[in-house]
């Protein structure tokens, strides 16, 4: 695919550097894997450590100890960590005590010895870098051992030696190639120190003996080169005794064919010339063996400068040489690597700016090695624009230090215009003294199509619920993955690899969203990034995330875009809800607070700043306890501990504190919020403002009470009407039972009165008569009794009706003459004629006339006269009493009418009665609508005068509206009503039953004519009233009455409005007025 | 021969006492003392007229008067109500189903005998 070039996906780094290590580090490891190979050879194992076995025997040879203590020697277990020997010897000695055995023994000032016992085997174990090394510190042992036989004052350099060893063994660990160069220093190190001993040492045999005893080979010849001892380590080199090379000259023993006669000939010019000479030739050794010798000739002078031979110091330094000889063979085996690898090499010089790009590194481009400049400007002309910054960066990071390689992936235009993606990382092999690059190497890999199958791969195995699109914008060929069929519900073969598979299963209503962020990406690079609704193959919605990469052509357009599609369904989901959760709690009106176990405020919402009147950020990270008042804080904590424990606790009611110090009485409901396993960790309480509440429900309470209060009242009532009505029927009853009795009497009596037993004298005639008349009294006194309380209760039904006077006076004259007749009084009674119908209940009236009467007979003196006229005023009649009694003063006429007040001066003290009479004739009257007053002078009788009005609508509402003013106990507004029944013939029916014994007395009817009633009373709701009627017709009729009409005129008030009222009710019955002439 | 009355009232001392006026004032009087016995002695024997009482033990004298209008044999005998309801609704009430009068307890025994005599003469002209 490598006209297209897919862009980096930053999650592809790690990826990507593995490819890097297996392509690239993978080529130097082999060099360093042939390094080491040479380095782990046994031979040079068991060289090495010959060596030092020997040095250490002869150091051992030098002293010997009288005290011993054994120590184990840790063989140098690690190349840095080894003991250093200044520190094992300081300040002693140090001596080797048995060279097979490895066991070295130090002394220490005062010659107490330490034995410290090398273990051979540790020695063959260690690692085999530590080989190179323990030849160092073998050395640095033995030249240790000559500056302890130098003296104290050499052992300041002993140590010093031992620091350079082991610093040259470190870095030998490390630079092979310059393990030369390090030689050469430790060698003009280790001649200084012979100068040094050879000027400051007297015992020469000791020098000599320490020379026979270092692994270099020593050789002393006299001036003219000839040999006059060599030591052992000459002989393990070379195979030649000290015997059979005394008096030879080296040269001639030693060189061969092979050797360089260039060199040969340095050695001899430099002998010649009397100097330092340092060279390295191949020789061979007695059996043949060729090895290589670094050669440390030094001239040695007499006391008197004259030459008196030359000190040679020659190292085998064979190994190095095989060593650079295996190096070569790597480089070579390196550069077929390369070439059989198809890298693409170059070779930069930074200075210069020129590059040696490699066959392979033109080729890869597509062009001829003859077409490419080999200069930097070639490699920047083909890289993508969009990678150069990235190269850059990644070569700066290198140069400046910060990058131990030069690694960096772009892409590198094809001469075909494509681009191909390249690994290209080297370093730099040279610096400059100020640590400035001079040269760098390195490869380049194509990797384009390790990239494809990188992304496909690492995408399909990023998730088993993550689906792989890929669409090339090119070819329109679009590519969807098992997995991205599989989120939609589908197998692999029941969708096609379309565009319209992704399009139209996009949810209807996320479609736009999707396209345009796809669309955007594709023109502005945006990131494609986006969560989206996807239909499942079972009608469902699920919730995906997508993400997406484009490739983009060098001319800027999107070739190519593939991304992933996971199913994010549940998340979202559990997203929603907890963003649908916070809003809620961002929303909420009640004050919620997130707390840590401690009660720490974790969180607060926008509410808490309400409640609290305190900025949130207040809140956060201080103690509940600011804001629970000290009154309330132990039953707060209480509270939240049994909620902790686990019971559920209803919220409870409290307090909290304003930040201007003011509390507010909230509820608290509290509850625990736990983490994924389950545990407690803090606690979330929601806290609610209900002073309002409180306030409210103080109101409902009141409301409640005042119903209870009401149900009560009504029970109370019920039971008082009840109690009432008991009453009222027991008054009726002792009413009616009391009489039958009282007429016994009273007949018996009147029959032996009347002689019908026999004779009667005279006397008994009297005493007969005033039993009668007791009687009489007796039950008027009872009926007085029982009206009054009838009349109190405004229960006395009232019947109202036209009717002619002389019906009412026409009953009251015979009763009233017998009582005339047994007091001696003459009775008249004068009616005026013509007189018109009045409006009233007659039996009422009839019982005021009577209870007058009765009462003017009462008080008049024997012989006088009672008189009873009547006469027409305007609107009513006027019925009046007069009598010849002795008359009342000012005093009784004020209290006259008051219940129970007895009248004085009673002509028959014998009967008293209760004092009602004349009160219940007041309230009869006005039960009538009329009026009653008395006038009267004492000595001059009086007169009791009584009014009925006349049947005359008008005249009675002014009536009625005058009479109520007088009263006390009554409401102080009037109802008019209409009952307008269905048929006309009903009038008179409803009439009756308005005015039965069921009607209620406080309704008034004022016009009965034609089909219409109007009646009015007291109540303030003419609505209700007028419910109220009807339900009375109703009762009294059953479902017939239903078919009145009954409307309510309205209610007005009374008595301020009296005069309006008045109005109200006349026009009301104006309408009715024709009628009512008809 | 003297028309006859029958006097109608639980309370036997009062029904003797009327029976006693009555007779005095030549009339034949028969008493029962319940409204039952009181329909049955009218069937019986009806009589000239019948002074009834409204409350009784087991008929009301309304009840009474309804069962006598409704059979043939008493349906024309005027009744007198006697009664110890004094209220006008009550009287108004007796005279709509048909009695001749209502007196009041404690009655004037001249009134009774007038109110009786008269709705005799009144009967019998009609008839």
């Amino acid at each position: 695919m490598r006209e297209n070039a897919w862009a980096v996906v930053p999650r592809l780094r790690s990826w990507r550097r593995m490819v890097w290590r297996v392509v690239f580090v993978g080529l130097p490891l082999v060099a360093v894997l042939a390094w080491l190979d040479w380095r782990t050879t046994a031979a040079a194992v068991e060289h090495a450590r010959a060596d030092r076995l020997r040095l250490l025997a002869q150091v051992a040879a030098i002293a010997s100890a009288d005290t011993v203590t054994d120590h184990t020697f840790p063989a140098v277990p690690q190349p840095r960590a080894a003991t250093p020997i200044s520190e094992i010897g300081a300040p002693g000695t140090t001596e080797i005590v048995d060279p097979t055995a490895a066991t070295v023994r130090t002394f220490d000032a005062e010659g107490h010895g330490t034995m410290w016992r090398f273990d051979p085997a540790e020695i063959a174990a260690p690692t085999r870098g530590i080989v190179v090394r323990s030849t160092m510190f073998a050395v640095a042992c033995g030249l240790l051992g000559m500056g302890l036989v130098a003296g104290a004052t050499h052992l300041g350099l002993a140590r010093r030696l031992d620091r350079l060893a082991r610093e040259t063994a470190t870095r030998l660990d490390f630079e092979v190639v310059e393990q030369g160069d390090e030689l050469e220093t430790l060698t003009t190190t280790l001649r200084r120190t012979i100068d040094l001993l050879e000027t400051s040492c007297e015992d020469r045999a000791r020098l000599a003996m320490v020379a026979e005893r270092t692994t270099s080979a020593v050789v002393m010849t006299d001036r003219d080169r000839r040999i006059t001892w060599v030591n052992e380590a000459f002989t393990d080199i070379t195979g030649y005794t000290l015997d059979e090379v005394v008096g030879r000259v080296p040269g001639h023993i030693l060189q061969c064919e092979e050797s360089d006669p260039a060199t040969v000939r340095r050695i001899r010019e430099g002998l010649e010339r009397r100097e330092s000479i340092r060279e390295t030739i191949f020789n061979r050794a007695k059996d043949g063996r060729g090895y290589w010798l670094t050669l440390d000739i030094h001239p040695v002078f007499d006391d008197d400068g004259d030459l008196s031979g030359f000190l040679a110091v020659e190292s085998d330094v064979t190994e190095l040489k095989s060593m650079q000889e295996r190096l070569a063979q790597t480089e070579r085996r390196l550069r077929m690597v390369i070439e059989g690898a198809e890298l693409g090499t170059w070779d930069w010089n930074i200075q210069t700016g020129e590059v040696v790009f490699n066959e392979r590194w033109c080729r890869m481009l597509g062009y001829e090695p003859e077409e490419i400049e080999p200069h930097v400007r070639s490699w920047e002309l083909v890289v993508h624009p969009e990678d150069m910054d990235e190269a850059m960066h990644a070569l700066q990071d290198h140069f400046e230090g910060r990058a131990e390689t030069y690694r960096c992936e772009h892409r590198l235009r094809h001469k075909d215009g494509t681009a191909i993606w390249v690994l290209d990382a080297g370093r730099v092999y040279e610096w400059d003294e100020d640590g400035r690059p001079l040269k760098a190497a390195g490869i380049h890999v194509d990797i384009t199509d390790a990239r494809e199958t990188a992304l496909r791969y690492e995408l399909a195995a990023a998730g088993a619920s993550v689906g792989i699109w890929d669409w090339d914008l090119v070819s329109g060929d679009v590519h969807l993955s098992a997995n991205w069929k599989a989120i939609l519900g589908y197998a692999p073969d029941e969708l096609p690899d379309t565009y319209e598979s992704w399009h139209d299963n996009i949810h209807p209503q996320d479609r736009d969203r999707v396209i345009s962020a796809l669309e955007r990406h594709l023109h502005t690079h945006s990131p494609y990034d986006i969560q989206f609704r996807m239909r499942h193959r079972d009608g469902t919605d699920r919730w995906t995330h997508a993400r997406g990469q484009a490739a983009w052509g060098f001319d800027g357009k999107a070739i190519r875009v593939a991304g992933s599609l996971a199913d994010v369904h549940d998340r979202k989901l559990a997203e929603l809800a907890h963003e649908r959760l916070a809003a809620i709690v961002e929303q909420s009106e009640d004050a919620i607070l997130g707390l840590a176990l401690d009660g720490t405020i974790v969180i607060a919402n926008p509410a808490c700043a309400t409640l609290f009147a305190r900025p949130v950020e207040e809140l956060v990270g201080r103690h509940e306890s600011m804001l629970v008042p000290a009154k309330d804080r132990q039953a707060e904590l209480d509270h939240t501990e049994r909620v902790a424990a686990g019971e559920r606790v209803p919220s409870r009611e409290g307090f909290r504190l304003r930040a201007d110090g003011s509390e507010v009485e909230v509820s608290v409901a509290t509850s625990v919020v736990r983490d994924d396993e389950g545990r407690v960790v803090g606690f979330a309480k929601i806290v609610r403002d209900i002073t309002e509440r409180r306030e409210k429900r103080a109101l409902q309470e009141s409301h409640a009470a005042l119903a209870r209060l009401n149900t009560l009242l009504a029970h109370q009532n019920a039971r008082l009407e009840e109690m009432t009505d008991r009453a009222h029927r027991f008054v009726d009853d002792v009413s009616h039972e009391f009489r039958t009795p009282l007429t016994v009497i009273k007949e018996y009596a009147s029959l032996i009165l009347d002689g019908l037993g026999g004779p009667v004298t005279d006397e008994q005639q009297d005493w007969l008569r005033t039993i009668d008349v007791a009687t009489v009294d007796l039950n008027t006194m009872v009926e007085d009794f029982l009206d009054s309380s009838k009349l109190r209760a405004g229960r006395l039904r009232v019947d109202r009706r036209p009717v002619a006077v002389p019906e009412i006076l026409d009953n009251v004259e015979r009763l009233l003459s017998r009582k005339a007749e047994a007091a001696d009084i003459t009775l008249t009674i004068a009616a005026a004629p013509d007189l018109p119908e009045v409006f009233a209940d007659p039996e009422k009236a009839r019982r005021v006339v009577m209870n007058l009467a009765t009462n003017a007979i009462k008080f008049s003196p024997r012989g006088s006269e009672v008189r009873i006229t009547t006469r027409r005023l305007e609107e009513e009649i006027e019925i009046s009493i007069h009598d010849q009694g002795p008359g009342l003063d000012r005093d009784d006429l004020a209290t006259l009418f008051q219940r129970f007040h007895q009248l004085p001066n009673a002509m028959s003290p014998s009967v008293k009665g209760f004092g009602l009479g004349l009160n219940i004739a007041r309230q009869l009257v006005w039960l009538n609508l009329g009026r009653i007053d008395v006038d009267s002078e004492p000595g001059r009788g009086s007169t009791f005068r009584f009014t009925i009005p006349i049947h005359h609508p008008v005249a009675i509402v002014d009536r009625f509206l005058c009479v109520q003013r007088q009263r006390e106990d009554w409401p102080d507004r009037l109802a008019v009503a209409e009952i307008v029944p269905a048929r006309s013939r009903e009038t008179d029916r409803i009439r009756q039953s308005l005015c039965g014994a069921s009607a209620p007395t406080d309704i008034k009817i004022v016009s009965r004519a034609g089909d219409r009633i109007v009646v009015f009373g007291p109540t303030d709701d003419a609505d209700l009233w007028e419910d109220r009627l009807r339900r009375m017709v109703a009762d009294e009729f059953g479902d017939d009455a239903t078919e009145i009409t009954v409307r309510g005129l309205g209610s007005f008030a009374f008595p301020e409005d009296g005069e309006s009222a008045r109005r109200t009710i006349l026009n009301t019955l104006g309408h009715s007025k024709e009628i009512l002439r008809a | 021969m003297p028309d006859r009355v029958l006097i109608v009232d639980d309370e036997r001392t009062l029904a003797r006492v009327i029976g006693i006026r009555f007779k005095a004032a030549g009339f034949e009087v028969a008493t029962a003392f319940s409204g039952e016995s009181g329909i049955a002695a009218a069937t019986a024997d009806p009589p000239a007229a019948i002074v009834l009482d409204v409350r009784m033990p087991d008929l009301t004298g309304f009840e009474v008067l309804d069962r006598l209008r409704a059979d043939p044999r008493t349906a024309s005998i005027p009744v007198a109500f006697l009664s110890a309801n004094v209220q006008d609704s009550a009287r108004s009430a007796a005279m709509a189903a048909g009695a001749v009068a209502y007196l009041t307890k404690p009655y004037d025994p001249a009134d009774v005998i007038a109110v009786v005599t008269r709705a005799i003469d009144a009967h019998r002209r009609s008839a």
